[in-house]
């Protein structure tokens, strides 16, 4: 029992310091720092080598360059005039599937989604514009702004990706291949969140009560509109599966195409060089100090043999797998009320990973899994960035924008479910670049 | 006057960190360029983007934390009295600046202790590894002065910051 006990003092401990409105690095480290003494009944002197060679060692990583650069890359293209070009190239195309331009939510994010690794940056980029062109037209504004938080959230599972990066980076799976599983699932999301927009408007046409309907045809001009975005998804996603470049390497390229293509189309200024790096440079600073944090707490967990041990006392329930999963989708919804993505990804792992490994799933399926519970949970409220960005662009409440989101957070779910029967749907993309049967 | 000459510290730390991004950026593209069409390397890339990664994040910590970047969990600090309410953000402070006190203090040591031992990295480079571990020092110690100058400007009544900000 007494290793349920330790479990417990962790979890209390993790609420107690993220409770008290401590930022979440900060709070992750003292709850390493306070097992250290308390429980594990360490020296100062231990605990400060320990920790400070584990704070070193996890952030000199290869891998995480990739974080800075796709964030900038990201920040580049926010401050470029993409999101009136998404929203005018993409009108031809959409204007003939029921539900008409809400569908430019849809694909505007998932386009979006593929040259950016942020689910709010994907969200506010594709909103500044649609959103204000939607409500211009009469379209519903509840299902325009749910749509908006839905489709946002794929920035997180089409890649590149920031939380996959992390998920990979501590789990030990291979990025290229995360980021390959994320496709297909991606493309699922998009396409069951259009199918229910298209359903929906049939069955209630009212929602779009749009005066004048465009009916221009796809023409040159919307070709020249998604050129860039299309370009930046080639060379991007193009130059890490044909083997020319490493996931760090591909942000390296990717940074440096947004930058041409913002030369080239005149809008690159001192102003928008200065801020996306300075900004890039700070994100990314709060997303490894999450990585390092969770590198302390994930070695603290292991003198615990707390993974372990938990492992063991599941095991010896003897779930089947799918209860298993159910009761972890659960844990993670419920986390997700209260935490943003990265903070649930690295400190649930610890646990979670190994837990799932001995149930027999596929560490780089749960990657997957993971990445859409994180999704959720940015779509639910008390706190869910997508919610919080909607509020920014529309200042509606956050309960309306929840109660918007909703539908489309039952479709996730549908996703997951989905996914979970077919384990496929996530892993059928990475075996084949790995060339394996 | 103090406090300011700390947010510009933590500015320039922070420039400093892009500079490192940009080095970063371009070292990665020339081993591209040398492996595509050289068929040659720079043989060092990974550790010292490595060593870039952590000095720029560490270098940025202070601007991170002035400008409200890291995030928090505010279902508590939002629904309590404004009194209340600062003095959870000074202890917040107060608590970052006693933490990172006390693992700076650890990996001034561990820096003090490559250096005069000479250690270098077990790597064809053979960089000495208190380099890049004492730019991460410094970052540190720029936090634990922002840190503790919040303290003292939140206790003094100085409006607090409230953003979000999220991947």
């Amino acid at each position: 029992m007494t290793e349920l006990l330790a479990g417990f003092i962790v979890l209390m401990l993790i609420f107690f310091y993220l409770g008290i409105g401590v930022w979440v690095f900060i709070g992750l480290l003292l709850v390493s720092v306070t097992v250290q003494i308390f429980v594990l009944d360490m020296s100062f002197v231990k605990i400060g080598a320990i920790a400070s060679s584990i704070m070193l060692r996890s952030a000199s990583s290869w891998e995480l360059a990739a974080i800075p650069m796709f964030i900038w890359m990201g920040d580049i293209i926010f401050r470029t005039d993409i999101s009136k070009r998404l929203f005018r190239g993409l009108t031809p195309l959409v204007n003939k599937i029921p539900g008409r331009l809400l569908h430019v939510n849809i694909v505007g994010c998932t386009l979006f989604a593929a040259v950016s690794g942020s689910s709010t940056a994907t969200a506010v980029t594709v909103g500044k514009i649609s959103l204000e062109e939607l409500s211009k037209r009469n379209y519903d504004p509840m299902i325009s702004v749910g749509s908006l938080a839905g489709a946002g959230s794929l920035g997180l599972l089409i890649p590149p990706s920031i939380v996959m990066i992390v998920y990979g980076i501590l789990a030990e799976v291979s990025i290229v291949q995360l980021f390959a599983a994320g496709v297909f699932p991606g493309l699922m999301i998009a396409a069951l969140y259009s199918t229910y927009i298209a359903v929906k408007v049939k069955l209630n046409p009212s929602l779009i009560m749009d005066q004048d309907i465009e009916t221009r045809s796809f023409s040159m001009s919307d070709v020249k509109d998604l050129t860039p975005i299309g370009v930046l998804i080639v060379v991007v996603l193009g130059s890490i599966y044909t083997g020319v470049a490493t996931p760090s390497e591909a942000a390296a390229i990717g940074v440096t195409a947004a930058l041409l293509l913002a030369l080239v189309t005149k809008q690159l200024t001192k102003n928008l060089f200065i801020e996306s790096i300075m900004s890039a440079v700070k994100m990314s600073a709060m997303v490894i100090s999450l990585v390092v944090a969770a590198a302390l707490l994930s070695s603290t967990m292991g003198y615990l043999h707390l993974p372990q041990k938990i492992a063991t006392a599941i095991a010896n329930l003897d779930l089947a797998p799918y209860a298993l999963m159910a009761m972890l989708a659960a844990f993670y919804i419920l986390l997700g009320l209260f935490l943003e993505g990265i903070s649930i990804t690295v400190m649930s792992l610890p646990i979670t990973l190994p837990l799932v490994i001995q149930a027999g799933f596929d560490p780089m399926w749960f990657g997957v899994f993971l990445i859409l519970m994180v999704e959720l949970a940015t779509i639910t409220p008390p706190v869910g960035f997508n919610l919080f960005v909607l509020q920014g662009l529309t200042n509606m409440s956050i309960s309306k924008i929840a109660k918007a989101a909703f539908p489309f957070f039952l479709l996730l779910v549908v996703g997951v479910v989905l996914l979970t029967i077919f384990p496929q749907i996530a892993l059928w993309l990475p075996q084949q670049i790995a060339g394996k049967p | 006057m103090l406090g300011k000459f700390i947010d510009i510290l933590s500015k320039a730390a922070a420039v400093f960190a892009c500079a490192i991004l940009v080095a970063m950026t371009m070292m990665i593209l020339y081993e591209i360029i040398l492996r595509t069409f050289f068929a040659s390397s720079t043989y060092v890339l990974d550790e010292f983007v490595g060593y870039g990664v952590a000095v720029m994040t560490f270098m940025s910590f202070a601007l991170a934390l002035r400008d409200g970047v890291f995030i928090r969990v505010n279902l508590v600090t939002a629904n309590v009295g404004p009194k209340v309410r600062r003095i959870l953000e000074v202890g917040s402070c107060a608590v970052g600046t006693v933490l990172f006190t006390f693992l700076g203090y650890f990996i001034l040591k561990l820096v003090m202790r490559n250096f005069e031992n000479g250690v270098v990295s077990n790597s064809l480079a053979e960089t000495p590894l208190w380099i890049p571990q004492g730019f991460v020092f410094l970052g540190v110690a720029l936090l634990v002065l922002q840190f503790a100058a919040l303290t003292v400007r939140f206790s003094l009544g100085e409006p607090i910051i409230d953003k979000h900000e999220e991947l």
